[in-house]
C-alpha cells in the first residue's frame, strides 16, 4: 500500500525503522535495555543501511 | 500504482509515510512475540523456527490454490534450487530465532540488518559487482557496528555468550544469502509467490527432520533472568505475527530487486 503512495526508496527508507520499532517495544513490553556501546553500534548499522538505501535509489533501477 | 511522472497529492503521500510506518510497526513485533515465547514458555528457538515456516505455508497454499493455481506449480527442473534456497531459508530463520533467544529482540534485529554489508561482501566476491565509496563506508559502518552491538570486542562476552554472538552474526549472513538467491530465483523466471511457498515448504521439511533430531538442536535456550525484568502477561502483541513471513521478505525488496 505505501508502494502505491511513495518512491520505493522512500518506502523502504521508512521500513528500516523496524529496529528502532523492536528496540522500543522490547524496552517497553520485555524490559531490554541495550547499553550505550550497543546503541553506538545499532546507529552505525542503520546508518550503513541508510547509505546503501540510498544509494540504491540514487543509482536507479539499472544499478539494481 | 503511481508513475514517477505524476506526483500524488501530499494528502496521498502522507497516507503513504503512515502507511509505511505500520508497516515498520507491524514488522518489529515478530522478534518481540518471539523472544517472549522463547523466555516465558521456553519453547526451543527450533520449534518457533518450524511453526512461522509452517504457518507460512498452510496460510499460503490455499489462498494461491484457489486464487491462481497455475503459481502452485513449478517446473522440475526448478525444484532443485528452491530446494536449496529452502535450505537457506531453513538456516537463516534457525540462526534468527535462536539470535532473538540468546541476545534479546533488539540486538538480533539490528544485528540481522548487518546483511547489507555481508551482501555487498558477497556481491563482489561472487558475483564481481563494483564496489564503489558508499557501498564501501555502507559495509565499514554496518561490520562496525555488528561488532559493537554483538558485544565482540569484550573477552568477557565471548566467554558468556559465544552462542549469541555467532548466531547474531551468522544470521545476518544468511540472510545475505537468501536476498542474493531471491536475486537469481527472480532471474530464473520463477514467480516470487512459487518461490515463497516452495522455499518455505522446503525450509519445513528441513527443520522438521532437524527438530527430530534427539539430543542437541531443539533445546531451549537457557533462561536469563535479567531479561524477566520487565515482563509480565501484559503483552498486547497479536498472534498475527506469526503469520507474517519473517521480517526479510520485504527487506529483500531491497537488496535482491
Amino acid at each position: 500500500m505505501s508502494l502505491a503512495r511513495l518512491p520505493s526508496s522512500v518506502a523502504n527508507l521508512i521500513v528500516s525503522a523496524e529496529p528502532a520499532f523492536t528496540a522500543l517495544t522490547a524496552y517497553l513490553l520485555l524490559g531490554e535495555r541495550l547499553v550505550p556501546v550497543q546503541i553506538v553500534g545499532a546507529v552505525a548499522i542503520m546508518a550503513g543501511v541508510v547509505l546503501l538505501r540510498l544509494h540504491v535509489a540514487a543509482e536507479g533501477p539499472a544499478e539494481r | 500504482m503511481s508513475s514517477a511522472s505524476t506526483p500524488l497529492p501530499s494528502r496521498a503521500r502522507a497516507g503513504g509515510y503512515a502507511v509505511a510506518l505500520c508497516a515498520a510497526a507491524i514488522l518489529s513485533t515478530t522478534a518481540i512475540f518471539i523472544r517472549y515465547l522463547s523466555v516465558t514458555y521456553h519453547l526451543p528457538a527450533l520449534v518457533l523456527a518450524l511453526w512461522r515456516d509452517i504457518f507460512v505455508v498452510i496460510t499460503l497454499a490455499p489462498i494461491l490454490t484457489l486464487v491462481r493455481p497455475a503459481l502452485v506449480r513449478v517446473s522440475r527442473p526448478f525444484l532443485p534450487y528452491l530446494g536449496l534456497y529452502g535450505l537457506v531459508l531453513a538456516a537463516f530463520n534457525a540462526l534468527w530465532t535462536l539470535s532473538v533467544a540468546l541476545n534479546g529482540a533488539a540486538a538480533a534485529t539490528v544485528l540481522v540488518y548487518s546483511s547489507g554489508a555481508f551482501t555487498v561482501v558477497l556481491g563482489r566476491l561472487v558475483l564481481r559487482e563494483r564496489l564503489n565509496w558508499a557501498k564501501a563506508a555502507a559495509v565499514v559502518l554496518s561490520l562496525g557496528g555488528c561488532v559493537l552491538v554483538s558485544d565482540a570486542l569484550n573477552p568477557a562476552a565471548w566467554r558468556a555468550n559465544v552462542a549469541g554472538i555467532a548466531t547474531g552474526v551468522l544470521s545476518g549472513l544468511s540472510y545475505a544469502v537468501y536476498s542474493l538467491m531471491g536475486r537469481s530465483a527472480s532471474q530464473r523466471g520463477i514467480d516470487p509467490w512459487t518461490t515463497l511457498l516452495y522455499i518455505f515448504g522446503f525450509a519445513s521439511i528441513i527443520l522438521f527432520g532437524c527438530n527430530l533430531v534427539p539430543g542437541g538442536f531443539s533445546r531451549a535456550p537457557p533462561p536469563d533472568p535479567a531479561s524477566f525484568s520487565g515482563l509480565d502477561d501484559r503483552s498486547p502483541v497479536g498472534a498475527f505475527s506469526f503469520f507474517f513471513p519473517p521480517g526479510p521478505r520485504s527487506r529483500a525488496s531491497v537488496y535482491t530487486s
